[in-house]
């Protein structure tokens, strides 16, 4: 302005006008265009986003039915193999007695009938507790992975213990049996992938989360593998873990220690205490 | 068009013309204000605009009595308006939208302001001293109508379009009765 002020040569203005003008012209439609362009970019990339969670949504709700589908295949094949036989060879001996009129013969068949009826009521209390175990309904998610865990221990073939810091208030029962799910699998996938020695179970209190932190010393995972293996199609077991935990609105982290002697996996679930 | 008849008639250095285009000027810049004011969702900017408009008025009035110095004002003004534009733009890039900016009519209004106030920022702060110089104000002419036409050009588009309206995506369709997947449903199978 100074310069203008000075030197009112009609060509320098014109000048100033003219490259002015354009120069300030030149930067509104640089900024409409920068937004513009910039908006599109992003609209892009959260719908690109948008379909990798839909993706792994529908993968996870795949994996969950398919899950459903082999739990209910192995309880009609459980009753139809196993149940199934016992009962008709308990029917068989309660027909002999219809024969045989022989008190002698009709005591054994009976017995022998009895003896088939009480494998049969063992065989179905067992499929119940594999849907639901007593323990963890009666007397709350540390007693039933105490059981767990000394039922592991039992095999002699590994070191598994537990201990619970602060559980002075129960969770929901579907909250504990989500949270009983998840460590069986997990445990579960330790015993058969990680030839591991031990393993250890810890849980603890922090505000309003709770924590449970696994310890093994065989191969385990890491946070990227398992994110890795979460998103492929095939197994089950992890997305059935990831969709858990989804329900649980938890989290779960798989790290190695910084001596690489062990693995570690954490649940953090938030406290949603039981009426 | 005021200032294009009036300039026609050669009164341009008239004090009639001056204190209309000072009052111009403030209306303008009130508008505009205005509505920014409507269009943004920063509570606490929806507090400060007042308040600047406010300073902005005192300010011109200042100017129009005392200083006497009419690009003070325009440049003040259109110092403002860039600023609320960019600001506008800012506030639109953080929002998580999911329809593209240029199908919403208050865009083509805010960049009709951002052309037109852009292109005639020297113009106008030139203009108190090189109102003497016969070339600049034939220059004035040229520049200042053909960013009026192109703001009003783009003032026409934002007044023909239609706003997009989201469509919801869900299944609360009219088609299907209201209670379709309610507890009611299951109660009224039994």
């Amino acid at each position: 302005m100074y310069f203008l002020q000075v030197n009112n040569n009609p060509d320098t203005v014109s000048t100033v006008l003219f490259f002015g003008t354009l120069g300030m012209f030149v930067m509104a439609i640089g900024i409409v265009v920068f937004v513009i362009f910039h908006q599109r970019k992003v609209i892009r990339y959260q719908l690109q986003m948008k379909k990798l969670e839909d993706d792994k949504q529908q993968m996870l709700l795949q994996a969950s039915i398919r899950f459903q589908e082999e739990e209910r295949q192995r309880i009609a094949a459980d009753l139809h193999d196993d149940a199934g036989p016992l009962l008709a060879t308990a029917r068989l001996y309660l027909n002999e007695n219809l024969i045989h009129q022989e008190p002698a013969i009709q005591l054994q068949s009976i017995y022998n009938a009895k003896q088939i009826i009480d494998d049969a009521i063992q065989l179905i209390r067992n499929i119940s507790h594999s849907l639901m175990p007593p323990t963890l309904k009666n007397f709350g998610l540390e007693s039933a992975m105490t059981d767990l865990f000394q039922k592991m221990n039992a095999s002699g073939n590994l070191n598994a213990s537990v201990r619970f810091h602060d559980y002075r208030v129960r969770m929901k029962l579907e909250q504990e049996l989500l949270v009983f799910r998840v460590i069986q699998e997990l445990v579960t996938n330790i015993m058969k992938h990680s030839n591991s020695g031990f393993i250890h179970l810890t849980q603890n209190t922090n505000g309003q989360n709770l924590y449970f932190r696994i310890h093994h010393d065989g191969k385990g995972l890491i946070q990227s593998e398992f994110d890795r293996l979460n998103n492929v199609s095939t197994g089950l077991g992890l997305k059935n873990i990831q969709s858990r935990i989804k329900v649980l609105k938890g989290r779960i982290f798989f790290e190695i220690d910084a001596s690489h002697t062990y693995y570690k996996v954490t649940i953090e679930v938030p406290k949603e205490p039981a009426m | 068009m005021v200032s294009f008849i009036l300039h026609k008639e050669g009164h341009s250095a008239d004090p009639l013309v001056e204190t209309i285009y000072d009052i111009f000027t403030v209306a303008e810049f009130c508008f505009f204000a205005g509505f920014f004011y409507y269009i943004i969702s920063d509570k606490s900017l929806k507090k400060i605009i007042p308040v600047v408009v406010i300073l902005f008025v005192a300010s011109s009035l200042i100017d129009f009595f005392l200083v006497l110095d009419e690009s003070f004002t325009s440049g003040v003004q259109a110092v403002l308006i860039l600023i609320m534009c960019i600001y506008y733009f800012f506030d639109q890039l953080k929002k998580p939208n999911s329809f593209l900016i240029y199908n919403n009519i208050n865009f083509w209004v805010i960049i009709s302001f951002l052309i037109y106030v852009a292109g005639t920022f020297f113009l106008y702060i030139m203009a108190e001293n090189m109102v003497p110089n016969k070339e600049f104000r034939k220059e004035y002419v040229i520049i200042n109508f053909s960013f009026n036409l192109l703001k009003n050009i783009l003032l026409s588009v934002a007044m023909l379009m239609k706003e997009e309206k989201v469509t919801p995506n869900n299944f609360t369709d009219t088609h299907l009765s209201g209670d379709w997947d309610s507890i009611k449903s299951i109660n009224n199978l039994s």
